[in-house]
């Protein structure tokens, strides 16, 4: 690699050091998944080729029939495919993002964010994008169960009743959601019982959070975190990218303020962990420490923060004394002066700087040090205007309820929308306490792990289906309405639930509500006297299911300007603070949070799971990721099988080598690893085997082996989830296996190293470069190709284009499943990913710049770049694929024959072969079949499908179509009104429209006026592999990284000397490279 | 060799064949061939006039009452499908019109009171790769009888236009080179 490609990108660690990488399977080397004909099919083929051939001649018609079967009274106002939009409140997790639901035929089809809420700001994540696939989850609970059997929800009531009517001690457990709906429902419903308790949980939950703000401030409050006022940020390992409350407005405030074109000056995001975050992918500086370290290194640089800030509350004094940067940076084996630096660069920017901890109790009170110190109380931060209210705070905690179930006086346990049997440590001990309690209730979606264990299980509505409530903040007041009728008769939401049974068992309910909406209905006319609006409740009701909830306009102007500082309240910081950690001499395993599966419930969710990690790029599992150095030390490289001996348990698991990781550190994703008989987590054996998407990687406990996806770490893990545990790993000597989308579709490198050249596609730059000239990031000029193609002349008065802007992308991911949904695209299991035979239409790229050691990591979109001399074109035999009068590279699936030609000249990759009947292996054959005894078991399934899509069969190609279906309405509206063209704005495709920080921008780029056509004209945009001369229509914007100054002695600087202490180590790890020649193309060994 | 012992892949491959040449002397032999084969090839399915479960008649309700077509059809003009009423819209009308002695209204009553939708045979069926929209046709001003013939003279519903992609890209074409309309003719118009 000559000096000029020095800074180039590259796309996994292997191919950094010019090696191929492993788990690549031939696109074309095995068969892939089809579906083996049975002996009857087999016999009926050969009957009709022997006889009926001239027979389909004669009859000339042989076609299916096809039935309309219109309503016998049509639901006013609505008409046939016609498409219908509620807005609503999300309810995938505590934060209740505002949402609107496209209906069409009175199916949720596709959840857009909502534009005007305060909370998720017109973005949505990846869980909230595949909701619709829980709702139509053929496995979904369709019955109550009591001891096992199937029943109805009125007999299932009658047994309930004799059993509430002797109870005494009740208990609650339910996941955070604030609604006050719910939360005075259960409330009531457990004032019936002389001992009724609730207790709110989720694994997820940011307890260490309240706990700390409490401890500071008096009050159990969050703080609304406004990063679009911050400089600089220090992040002590919280990925609060994805993992804080209202993550989507952080994500949002922090892409906004790293606008270019709206700030002088981007901000810095320092990390601090042993991982390497999402969070942590997108940081400005990252300081590798022992994950174990990441709040003591949180208190040093506090303390010299104190040190320079003087005058320091007595209480915090105490707290940080421990801990000098000196004696911090010894344990943690960094240069001291990376946190002196960092400390001075912090308090230049008091007052718009904020640190940010992780779920621990003292990297929060570290990070909550900081924040006084640094004057972020009332700038950055709002704890009292209008601060979150997403997780609620009373009732009993689980350690309590453990407590109570273990004494075994507890009559009836409910467990509502949790499943603690899966989420909680073995250790505290929840699944057998539960044993203990007389009744265990469970109200679920799915038998999860914990209906399992119950012997009355009521099945719940979806949220989609049902009323509800929610304030996730001060002022915020979402209104959450069903968009379709319960998929089944004998399920029932909890709300309507805990109505029922207080009303029979005589007690008054809350606004005396028979069911939700009553509830909802009495709710909101106390926000509507609570907020004073004038006016009558039915216009206030109707106005407020309009916008999907309610804002007061004038709470919306305090909220900016809020500057309320709450004071310092409590006692003893010290004892939580503790003494400096001593780290354990071998390896730390740390448990961490992934992006898209999270805590796990959406594990049957195929979009889900088949979502590359933003980090990893794994799918379908988790793997042991160790750093550079960690796998040197272990000897060991991607796809080895390794034993870990943790916390008094073993398991082996498959290994995966991730750079920029802290070389004493290895990290397992929690939310894998579920034993619930659901086919998506361990294959349901009445399915056929063909239809396993699933691959399972792990298992439960040494001994009985339950086959899982993945391995379950939340198991083995403490009480504080993510906190790290010392471990014993060693290599096992076999080979294990793991799925990941990062290996094939290189476009940056070369196929075979030593061959080829690398080519610049991901482009960063930094803030000091990029400051003096603002072309700095675009790409090197490259000799360009002689071209036989003119310039292209479009027909129509306009041309979609696309722009994609790098710095506000933080891989996400939520465009990825917003795709997926909007395009009927399925998922193709384990397996076939291994093949590099996936079917993101939109996927990401994440690329490394910089050494193994240190790298920094850019995420890039990349999609069909719609490219006016399209290759693919020029190839295909059949004119499949062919050019639109708008400048679209059209896809004619029916005219596919499947040659793949087109695929192969794609530079970008980005088109996608269905190998197999994709979408009938999960299950789904036609929309009304039915079987013998009448049901239709696919119909839920199939009822997700876009009816404005095609949906492909195998043997075709397909790829990205810039949402044509959207463009096409758009042009169908504006045609009636009698416009000319589509004003700018009016076409949002679905990845645009879900993205949380407003990196894409699609539009007319004809007309100069329009959005994109002022990013695309930007000095700093630059198209991918432009010197190949086939004119993409996808402009991209560079990643600018505010690093420190280099001069200085910066973190960068720190890491270079660690790096240099493990260099021998980390070359051993890929493939015995000798240091001097990283990077370089070697010749295959 | 016996014909019994062959193998029936061999058996399948001699009666395939036989098949072939049965199809060759049909095309030759029968005037229409041609135009049924390219029926068959394109999937067409002109002429084709399945049996309804309920006796409805166009000729009746459009041609002899003039009832507006989307007095029925309401909402095609909306939507991307095409609309058929629901029993209460039919029940608009029939609610005053005496069912004695006429054991087809009765049934028609009878299917409503007893909320059992009907369940008609699709006619006009486009394959499911294509995305045709009634929507922007009638605000072109395309009358129904362009596509659906003259449906207001016929007793029971059949398929008057071949409806094959050459037949639909011709009227494109033709629309647009008058310039009565701005049609368009790329691929994705239809296929997305």
């Amino acid at each position: 690699m000559s000096d000029k490609h020095a800074s180039h990108e590259w796309k996994s660690p292997e191919k950094r050091s010019g090696k191929l990488p492993p788990a690549t399977l031939n696109e074309f080397q095995d068969p892939a998944k089809l579906e083996e004909p049975s002996d009857a099919a087999r016999r009926e083929f050969l009957k009709i080729m022997g006889a009926g051939a001239a027979a389909v001649g004669f009859a000339g018609c042989a076609r299916p029939v096809e039935r309309i079967v219109p309503e016998v009274n049509r639901p006013e106002q609505s008409t046939p495919g016609a498409k219908v939009y509620y807005a609503s409140a999300c309810q995938g997790c505590a934060d209740a993002c505002g949402v609107v639901v496209k209906t069409i035929d009175s199916r949720p089809l596709k959840l857009e964010g909502r534009k005007a809420s305060l909370v998720g700001r017109g973005g949505l994540c990846s869980r909230a994008q595949a909701a619709t696939y829980d709702l139509y989850d053929p496995e979904r609970l369709q019955q109550p169960l009591v001891a096992g059997d199937r029943t109805s929800l009125k007999s299932f009531d009658e047994t309930l009743l004799v059993e509430l009517r002797q109870a005494r001690t009740v208990r609650w457990l339910r996941a955070p959601y604030p609604s006050e709906v719910k939360r005075r429902s259960v409330e009531a419903f457990l004032a019936s019982f002389p001992d009724g308790k609730e207790t709110v949980w989720e694994p997820i939950a940011p307890d260490a959070a309240l706990k700390v703000q409490e401890l500071l401030h008096g009050t159990k409050v969050l703080p609304r975190v406004r990063l679009d006022r911050a400089d600089r940020i220090l992040d002590l390992g919280s990925d609060f990218l994805n993992l804080s409350w209202s993550r989507l407005d952080m994500a949002r405030d922090f892409s906004h303020r790293r606008d270019l074109d709206s700030f002088p000056e981007p901000p810095r995001l320092t990390t601090v962990e042993g991982l390497l975050s999402h969070t942590g992918t997108n940081a400005d500086d990252r300081i590798q420490v022992r994950q174990s370290l990441v709040a003591d290194v949180g208190f040093a640089v506090a303390s010299e923060v104190a040190g320079i800030v003087g005058d320091t509350d007595q209480r915090i004094r105490a707290a940080i004394a421990p801990y000098s940067a000196d004696k911090v940076a010894a344990t943690a084996g960094i240069d001291p002066r990376v946190i002196k630096d960092l400390a001075k660069d912090l308090v230049a920017h008091k007052g718009k700087a904020v640190a940010l901890g992780a779920p621990t109790v003292r990297a929060q009170l570290a990070a909550g040090i900081l924040n006084i110190l640094l004057g972020a109380e009332g700038t950055v931060l709002d704890g009292v205007v209008s601060p979150s209210l997403q997780f609620e705070t009373g009732g009993q905690d689980i350690d309590a309820l453990v407590a109570d179930l273990e004494s075994g006086k507890v009559d009836i346990l409910f467990v509502d929308g949790a499943n603690p049997a899966y989420g909680l440590a073995e250790s505290v001990g929840f699944s057998k306490a539960m044993a203990k309690a007389k009744l265990v209730v469970v109200l679920a979606l799915h038998k999860d792990e914990t209906a399992e264990l119950a012997r009355m299980v009521q099945p719940t509505t979806h949220w989609l289906e049902d009323w509800n409530v929610a304030q996730p903040q001060k002022d915020v007041f979402q209104l959450a309405q069903p968009t379709i009728s319960p998929l089944y008769k004998e399920v029932r939401s909890s709300t309507d639930s805990l109505l029922a049974w207080t009303k029979v068992l005589g007690k008054p309910t809350p606004w005396n509500a028979a069911n939700a909406h009553e509830a909802v209905q009495g709710y909101w006319k106390e926000v509507q006297s609570g907020a004073a609006v004038a006016g009558t409740f039915e216009a206030f009701w109707e106005d407020s299911l309009r916008h999907g909830g309610f804002v007061s306009r004038a709470v919306l102007a305090a909220r900016d300007k809020a500057s309320a500082v709450r004071p310092l309240a409590g006692k003893d910081l010290a004892s939580f603070a503790g003494a400096p950690t001593v780290p354990p001499k071998g390896m730390e395993l740390a448990p961490y949070w992934p992006a898209g599966i999270r805590e796990g419930a959406q594990g049957n969710n195929p979009l889900i799971q088949e979502l590359p990690d933003p980090v990893t790029k794994q799918v379908w599992g988790n793997a042991v990721l160790m750093g550079p150095g960690g796998a040197a030390a272990l000897g060991a490289k991607s796809e080895d099988l390794l034993h870990v001996k943790v916390g008094g348990e073993e398991f082996d698991l498959v290994g995966l080598l991730v750079p920029g990781q802290h070389k004493d550190v290895v990290g397992v994703a929690l939310g894998y690893g579920r034993t619930a008989k659901l086919r998506l987590l361990n294959g349901n054996p009445e399915l056929p085997v063909w239809t396993n998407l699933a691959y399972a990687t792990g298992s439960k406990g040494m001994d009985s082996k339950i086959p899982t996806v993945g391995v379950d770490i939340l198991r083995v893990s403490r009480r504080e989830s993510v906190a790290p545990m010392e471990a014993e790993i060693s290599k096992t000597g076999r080979d294990g296996r793991l799925s990941s989308t990062q290996y094939y579709n290189d476009i940056a490198n070369q196929e075979k190293p030593g061959e080829g050249e690398w080519r610049q596609v991901a482009v960063q730059v930094n803030w000091d470069e990029y400051s003096k000239d603002r072309k700095a990031g675009s790409p090197e000029e490259e000799a360009k190709l002689f071209t036989i193609w003119g310039d292209p002349k479009y027909k129509s008065p306009q041309q979609w284009g696309m722009a994609i802007d790098m710095n506000r992308c933080n891989g996400c991911s939520a465009c990825v499943v917003g795709c997926h949904v909007e395009n009927n695209i399925p998922v193709v299991g384990f397996e076939e990913v291994r093949h590099g035979r996936d079917m993101h239409w939109l996927r990401i790229d994440r690329y490394f710049h910089g050494e193994l050691e240190t790298p920094q990591v850019t995420h890039q979109v990349m999609l069909c770049q719609q490219c006016d001399n399209a290759p693919c074109e020029s190839v295909c035999p059949v004119l499949a694929t062919t050019h639109s009068d708008d400048g679209l590279n059209q896809m004619t699936y029916n005219r596919c024959i499947g040659t793949r030609y087109c695929a192969n000249n794609c530079p970008y990759k980005v088109r996608h072969f269905n190998w197999t009947n994709n979408w009938k292996a999960q299950g789904l054959t036609d929309l009304y079949e039915k079987t013998a005894d009448g049901r239709t078991p696919n119909a839920p399934l199939a009822m997700a499908f876009n009816p404005e899509v095609t949906v492909r069969g195998r043997g075709v190609m397909e790829k990205c179509t810039f949402c044509v279906q959207r463009v096409q309405d758009a042009r169908y509206d504006s045609k009636e009104l009698g416009l000319e063209k589509v004003p700018d704005g009016e076409i949002q495709t679905a990845c645009q429209q879900s993205c949380p920080t407003q990196a894409i921008v699609f539009g007319d780029i004809k007309d100069p006026t329009t959005k994109v056509s002022k990013l695309i004209r930007s000095e700093r945009g630059y198209k991918v592999l432009e010197w190949l001369q086939i004119k993409p229509n996808v402009t991209y914007l560079p990643r600018v990284r505010h690093t420190a100054d280099r001069k200085a002695v910066s973190a960068a600087v720190a890491l270079k000397r660690m790096e240099a202490a493990h260099e021998a180590e980390s070359a051993a790890a890929v493939g015995n490279v000798p240091s001097e020649t990283h990077g370089a193309p070697n010749e295959r060994p | 060799m016996p014909l019994e012992k062959r193998s029936p892949s061999t058996l399948a491959g001699v009666l395939a064949l036989a098949a072939v040449f049965v199809l060759a002397a049909y095309i030759v032999v029968v005037p229409d061939a041609w135009h049924r084969a390219t029926n068959l090839f394109y999937y067409a399915n002109q002429g084709y006039q399945p049996a309804q479960p309920l006796d409805y008649n166009h000729h009746l309700h459009a041609g002899i009452r003039k009832i507006p077509c989307l007095y029925c059809h309401a909402g095609i003009d909306r939507g991307r499908k095409g609309v058929l009423p629901s029993l209460s819209v039919c029940m608009n009308c029939h609610m005053a019109i005496p069912t004695k002695d006429r054991p087809k209204l009765e049934q028609l009553v009878s299917w409503y009171k007893t909320g059992t939708p009907v369940e008609w045979t699709k006619v006009h069926d486009l394959p499911d790769f294509v995305r045709f929209n009634h929507r922007q046709h009638l605000a072109a001003g395309v009358v129904c009888q362009t596509c659906h013939g003259p449906i207001q003279d016929m007793n029971v519903v059949q398929q008057w236009a071949p409806l094959t992609m050459g037949w639909c890209v011709n009227c494109h074409r033709d629309s647009t080179a008058t310039g009565r309309h701005n049609a368009p003719t790329t691929c994705q118009t239809c296929h997305y």
